[in-house]
């Protein structure tokens, strides 16, 4: 069953199509940057040697790979709006599936030849994958497209303004030791929220009949929330959008806040679709 | 003939979609207690300055790798809504009921330029619910019903970079009202438009492209500089204008007017998912 709901879930033309568009974002925050670092090169090279008749201190701490790749820089417009979209791009891979299923009457013919707990995980799995997929590639090919030409020179604790990684960031520290590792953490927690995302549109099938609500829901969500963080009534960044780079507000962030909001979204999504798929009346 | 075909449309669209605007009044109760309670300068306040705090947008972004790109959170997630309550309706619409009132009134025209008329409806009906609760906000906390800006909410909110900036700028109400509303209606035609093309939950993507574009760049192209009061040229040197914002939105409305007539000339009806 799992197996099935993949192929539909990675094959469908909204799966394909969101991903083209979310690449298409990730490859022009990556050809920005890398234009910008190019420009900012030319001109630094230039200066210096204007003023000191040698190039002097090249800073190669201060521009690396590890800050601007589109999870960490927050210079470009592109990463802005993938990750305000980021909500948007994982519902809108394939959790208007369940609903499109149920009004189809496909789900009929499933639910008499299989067991409902079988057919609601699989789907949750598959609408989890695809959602993060979808969020997780293009972060893969930017990361991919901006090493090609900016050196991964590891960071550097003296030039940590231009990294804003300071302690009150979540898992700084593992940005200065092991920032491929860092790297690896920040596109994971972009795939699971994306994934989570995309699970609560589909767990909201059971109680909305509109695709276009249940795609656009998790969105607005993310935006109340955003409006949240934006207006300091919390200590910490509590918005994904905001959070899961470091273009967001410079507001502290907390691992295990991501934690609780990670238990509380899964709990909330399949514990919806655990509990309204038993009872569901599919007929 | 269209007149019966606007009426369903307002009946369908708008009174029975009365949960969107309920939605979107409730986020304006936050905002308005938001901003009078923790983020208002003094207790001296007005409707201007509840408007100004929404409207405000941000400064020119100038690039440095010390400079972060903060995106106007209040000024997005106001526009965003506006555009998320005329995203779908149209699509809907021909895909259900609107298809027979299509076929019986045997005027594409006609039925394209409902929903236009729609669009607009919807979203000077949504101005209207924001007007409405913070007008109400304004009177619960016993401030001024006017549209004025107080001189500490204009000096402390925005940026001024022109050098001869004297006296009260006059063109402020326009600015809180008239260019955010234009600029509301020219991009949710737009997504109309867009949406026979491309499917509306891509649209959308594209609204916020342009307005995540627009707060990037200072233009009299981009349209969502003029939504922007920091943006206006009567407070910034390279700002955009008042004038130019009305051309630049009539402009917009009527090329996406006639191109979605012409598309819908030749739009499939009938094949749909």
């Amino acid at each position: 069953m799992i197996k099935i709901e993949m192929k539909k879930a990675l094959g469908n033309i909204m799966f394909i199509a969101t991903l083209i568009v979310a690449t298409a974002v990730a490859v022009y925050s990556a050809a920005y940057v890398i234009v910008t670092v190019y420009n900012y090169a030319v001109e630094n090279d230039a200066l210096s040697e204007s003023i000191f008749g040698d190039t002097t201190n090249p800073d190669h701490a201060m521009i690396t790979l590890f800050n601007q790749w589109m999870g960490q820089e927050w210079n470009s417009m592109g990463q802005s709006l993938f990750y305000l979209l980021l909500p948007f791009f994982g519902s809108l891979a394939y959790s208007w599936s369940l609903l499109s299923e149920r009004k189809s009457g496909y789900i009929k013919h499933i639910v008499t030849r299989t067991l409902r707990r079988k057919y609601y995980t699989a789907k949750y799995i598959a609408v989890f994958v695809a959602g993060g997929l979808v969020v997780l590639i293009p972060l893969i090919i930017n990361f991919m497209v901006v090493s090609a030409f900016i050196p991964a020179t590891t960071p550097d604790i003296f030039y940590d303004i231009y990294y804003d990684m300071g302690p009150t960031k979540a898992l700084s520290q593992l940005f200065f030791s092991h920032p491929y590792v860092f790297v690896l953490y920040r596109m994971i927690s972009a795939f699971i929220f994306a994934g989570l995302f995309a699970s609560l549109g589909m767990s909201f099938s059971f109680f909305i009949k509109n695709r276009f609500v249940i795609v656009a829901l998790p969105f607005l969500i993310s935006m109340l929330l955003n409006y949240i963080d934006s207006s300091g009534y919390f200590k910490y960044l509590i918005s994904p959008s905001l959070f899961l780079h470091n273009g967001g507000a410079a507001l502290p962030t907390s691992a295990w806040l991501m934690l609780a909001e990670i238990l509380i979204m899964f709990a909330l999504s399949f514990g919806i679709t655990v509990v309204k798929g038993k009872k569901d009346d599919v007929f | 003939m269209f007149f019966k075909i606007l009426r369903y449309d307002i009946k369908n669209g708008l009174v029975k979609e009365y949960k969107k605007y309920l939605l979107a009044a409730g986020f304006f109760v936050i905002v308005g207690f938001t901003y009078r309670l923790f983020l208002a300068f003094d207790d001296v306040q007005t409707l201007g300055n509840y408007l100004l705090y929404v409207h405000k947008g941000m400064e020119e972004y100038v690039f440095g790798y010390l400079n972060r790109f903060d995106i106007p959170v209040i000024w997005i997630c106001f526009h965003m809504l506006a555009y998320y309550i005329v995203m779908y309706y149209p699509y809907n619409d021909i895909d259900g009921f609107g298809k027979s009132i299509l076929i019986n009134s045997k005027n594409r025209k006609l039925w394209f330029l409902s929903k236009c008329c729609w669009v607009v409806f919807s979203i000077v009906l949504y101005f209207a619910v924001f007007m409405a609760v913070q007008t109400v906000i304004c009177l619960i906390f016993g401030d001024t019903v006017s549209l004025d800006v107080t001189q500490a909410e204009m000096y402390g909110r925005i940026r001024f970079t022109v050098m001869d900036f004297e006296g009260y700028p006059t063109e402020i109400p326009l600015q809180l009202i008239l260019l955010p509303l234009l600029v509301c209606i020219s991009v949710g035609l737009v997504q109309l438009t867009l949406s026979l093309i491309i499917k509306p939950l891509y649209s959308y993507i594209v609204s916020a492209a342009v307005l995540i574009v627009s707060a990037y760049y200072v233009s009299p192209f981009l349209i969502g500089n003029y939504a922007m009061v920091q943006r206006s040229s009567m407070f910034i040197e390279n700002g955009v204008s008042t004038a130019q914002g009305l051309i630049c939105c009539g402009v917009v409305c009527a090329a996406s007017v006639i191109a979605g007539l012409i598309i819908f000339n030749r739009y499939d009806i009938l094949n749909k998912e």
